[in-house]
């Protein structure tokens, strides 16, 4: 994992000091609110439904044993006694207090977090695959250049203030486990066919009121000129990008109106200008951080102790060990899932009880470290075969050893109206329903990704769910549409609306209907997703508006 | 005739408070100063206004409630939302009856603690 | 209106001078950008200083005829949330060469005076919201490092490059 250095200390320090002078003169009157309220969203405070809340930052989801800790003693001592896992990978915090801001981004400091740039319409926690480092077939661990991009995005004086949010993923995968291609900038790590090591730059991608998919803007691009070529990427969005309409000002939009050649030919002029990051600097850099994610001491052992005759004797560890692990690039060793969506559960939320615990497996069983993943569970990535029974006991018994990773009932829900000041309609009872209701059958139903927004903003992803929820208010009352055949992944799709929107009581049941409608179409072991790509929507609706 | 409450967040400390009577910024709706008349409602707008820039609260604005002999019940489930608590937690915000923030107050000159 | 420069608060000596009005002989005077192109015959004969007012939704290379007779150009923050002046700043001071003052107007805050000496300004304009001196030397001087290479501000208070140390300092 990243250490932070004496510049990387010093610099969150002298944040931190800073916010809390800039609270303090908005506490006194000093700042107006409109003054501050930019400055408290770049350090990750949103006023919210009930109270203030903290969005912290988890780069690229990578967290320690002790950073875990952390982030539960702060649930503890300053909040409700839990956390939200956002689709950020980030986590927030929801019943906080301004005054008590600074003292928490203090502790946060001690453990070499912070709460940088979780908001406001700057360059957001650069995102990755969960299973970085792990998985067998990447180009290299991803998470080096997403912490380089991290410290370059850090308070850029020059895009601070951009139209809008901007949001940058990152794989080193072919399967795509990160959704680059719904960001506002995609990169997937390559190499040319020199053998050089560089990367493949998409743009333009994002959910919201008007779901994109990404173009490839840069084919390929050595990892030297990466941050050159990012400066001159957001220059022309930053010039050009539209600022008069908020839900037109992201990138997409501009992709859109200039068309990719002209976006191309604007960015390429750009980054021929621009000399003053020298690639030779940025290449020792980014040495020095990979130096950080030298992969753990794993030995190539394939001694699985009792695992096969623990499988044998226990339904539900197999079952979980179906659903919620991954094989590891090195033998013995296993990528496993915590879901954090009990069924019936409030989607990403863990109590900090839980939090220790994971901490304390991590420390343990994953070389101490966690990763949280954008569909907002956590992943153990280093995982001795041999510890997968006592792993699997510890967390069945703390109410994580849901087996539902991939399934049904592991959906995507953003807070919604229960919590967030955006929301037009619920989305956690909604998920909370669903899930009930299938749950009995989902591992016969198989893969199947269910994403819900309580608005258009999208938080939820419902545009690239294969089924998709989007809960609207319609003359005061809570009302869902249904979009299917959404995908994030290497494969990315939007998702089609399929006909009028459900009330809240009515939801589930319409998923309900969805799921027997597959089932009795699907052929051999099609997924949902390749149903609907076979057959399209019309025996959909067919089930759900014809007896209506 | 509808009949409106003034709601804001508590600036310091985040928690939703409706405007009482005598300046006093309250946790639960039903202690609440109603405004049916336009004028009454332009009043308790100035006190918003006002409140805003002592920084005592932020982001104040009017709720229409339905006005019951003991109780303001908010006609949208939004504001609903915010004199309770989450539908999804119901140990967590004011519905719990575990969470009492402190009472504050906007005299015109001075914030002071009830 | 006041001005911040080199740490302290002093009177803008220079005239921001309108459309249409006649620019007194010798004097420093600011003028639109349509009037620069305009006049620029005139303006440039003139012994007296001279400055722009550049609109930041304009291209910065048609500055670029100009720049060798200006001493001032002004970009005008409309809100201190509109980050085009920023890029701005920046072209003008590493493409266009431009070495005479660059002053921020419009909506200038204290906490937003680090980022824009950061890019090349180096005289703010203070309006009504007008902070004591001593909240505008803190939040300019609150963040001693910066991340990103060359954006170091052009005098007084300068935070440090962390690439550029490491790198040479071995650290």
């Amino acid at each position: 994992m990243y250490r932070y250095d004496n510049f990387d200390a010093r610099f969150v320090s002298e944040r931190t000091n800073q916010f809390r002078d800039q609270i303090a003169r908005r506490l006194k009157g000093e700042l107006s609110e409109e003054q501050f309220r930019p400055l408290r969203l770049m350090n990750g405070v949103y006023l919210q439904l009930h109270a203030y809340m903290l969005r912290i930052a988890i780069p690229y989801g990578t967290l320690s044993g002790a950073q875990m800790h952390k982030l539960a003693d702060i649930a503890d001592r300053f909040d409700r006694s839990y956390g939200h896992f956002t689709t950020r990978q980030n986590i927030q915090l929801n019943w906080m207090g301004l005054s008590n801001i600074p003292d928490i981004l203090e502790e946060l400091a001690s453990v070499e977090m912070h709460a940088i740039q979780t908001s406001g319409n700057c360059i957001r926690n650069v995102t990755t695959d969960p299973y970085a480092g792990a998985i067998a077939g990447e180009a290299e661990d991803p998470r080096a250049v997403a912490e380089l991009i991290r410290q370059w995005s850090s308070l850029h004086p020059e895009f601070s203030f951009l139209p809008r949010k901007f949001k940058v993923a990152i794989t080193a995968s072919e399967g795509d486990r990160a959704a680059i291609k719904v960001h506002d900038v995609g990169l997937q790590l390559c190499e040319n066919d020199a053998g050089e090591a560089g990367v493949r730059v998409w743009v333009g991608g994002g959910l919201g009121r008007t779901p994109l998919i990404a173009s490839v803007i840069r084919d390929w691009l050595p990892l030297g000129d990466l941050l050159g070529y990012l400066e001159a990427l957001m220059r022309v969005y930053n010039r050009h990008g539209r600022r008069d309409n908020k839900y037109k000002a992201r990138i997409k939009i501009l992709l859109q109106a200039l068309g990719l050649e002209e976006l191309t030919r604007q960015v390429d002029a750009e980054f021929a200008k621009i000399d003053h990051i020298d690639p030779d600097n940025v290449r020792s850099e980014l040495d020095r951080i990979r130096a950080f994610f030298a992969p753990p001491p794993l030995e190539e052992s394939a001694d699985e102790g009792t695992l096969q005759s623990d499988l044998a004797e226990n339904q539900a560890f197999a079952r979980w060990i179906q659903n919620n692990s991954v094989d590891h690039k090195v033998p013995g060793h296993t990528i496993v899932t915590i879901s954090l969506k009990p069924i019936g559960g409030i989607p990403g939320d863990a109590t900090s009880d839980q939090m220790h615990l994971i901490a304390n497996l991590a420390t343990l069983y994953s070389h101490d470290e966690i990763r949280t993943t954008h569909e907002q569970n956590i992943v153990l990535p280093h995982v001795r075969k041999a510890d997968l029974h006592h792993l699997y006991k510890a967390l069945a018994d703390a109410g994580l050893g849901t087996a539902n990773a991939g399934l049904a009932s592991d959906i995507i829900a953003c807070p919604g109206l229960d919590y967030c000041s955006l929301a037009t309609a619920r989305s956690i009872p909604v998920a909370q329903n669903i899930s009930k209701r299938l749950e009995a059958r989902e591992n016969d139903v198989g893969p199947l990704k269910i994403k819900i927004s309580g608005c258009i903003n999208a938080c939820g992803h419902h545009h690239v769910g294969h089924i998709g929820i989007l809960g609207l208010d319609k003359a005061g009352k809570e009302y869902y549409q249904i979009t299917l055949g959404g995908s994030g992944d290497e494969n990315a799709s939007i998702g089609e609306i399929l006909g009028p929107g459900f009330s809240y009581d009515k939801i589930d049941g319409a998923v309900e209907t969805l799921v027997d409608t597959y089932q009795s179409i699907r052929t051999g072991d099609e997924r949902f997703l390749d149903t609907y790509r076979r057959v399209g929507a019309d025996p959909f609706k067919e089930a759900l508006y014809a007896t209506a | 005739m509808t009949t409106h409450i003034l709601t804001a967040n508590h600036l310091a400390e985040g928690h939703v408070v409706f405007l009482g009577e005598n300046g006093i910024w309250v946790s639960n709706a039903n202690h609440a100063v109603r405004a049916s008349s336009p004028e009454d409602k332009t009043r308790l707008d100035q006190s918003g206004s006002a409140a805003k820039a002592a920084s005592l609260v932020i982001e104040p604005y009017l709720v229409e409630v339905e006005a019951n002999e003991n109780t303001n019940i908010p006609i949208k489930t939004r504001e609903r939302m915010r004199t309770l608590g989450p539908t999804v937690r119901l140990d967590l915000g004011y519905q719990s009856g575990t969470w009492k923030p402190d009472t504050y107050a906007y005299t015109g000159e001075e914030i002071v603690q009830i | 209106m006041p001005l911040l420069k080199g740490g302290i608060i002093e009177d803008d000596s220079f005239l921001d001078l309108e459309d249409g009005a006649s620019f007194p002989e010798g004097a420093s005077v600011i003028v639109s950008w349509d009037r620069l192109r305009q006049d620029y015959a005139l303006l440039a004969a003139d012994t007296g200083r001279l400055g722009v007012r550049f609109p930041v939704d304009s291209d910065p290379a048609t500055l670029t005829p100009f720049v060798s007779g200006l001493q001032v150009i002004a970009l005008e923050f409309a809100a201190y949330t509109d980050g085009r002046a920023y890029s701005l700043a920046r072209v003008i001071r590493t493409q266009l060469g431009f070495t005479g003052e660059l002053r921020a107007t419009g909506d200038v805050l204290a906490d937003q005076v680090a980022f824009m000496r950061q890019v090349g300004f180096d005289a703010f304009e203070i309006r009504s919201d007008y902070q004591p001196l001593d909240i505008w030397q803190r939040t300019a001087t609150a963040m001693s490092l910066t991340y990103q290479p060359d954006f170091v501000a052009r005098q007084g208070f300068a935070p440090a490059e962390i690439f550029n140390k490491r790198r040479y300092a071995g650290s």
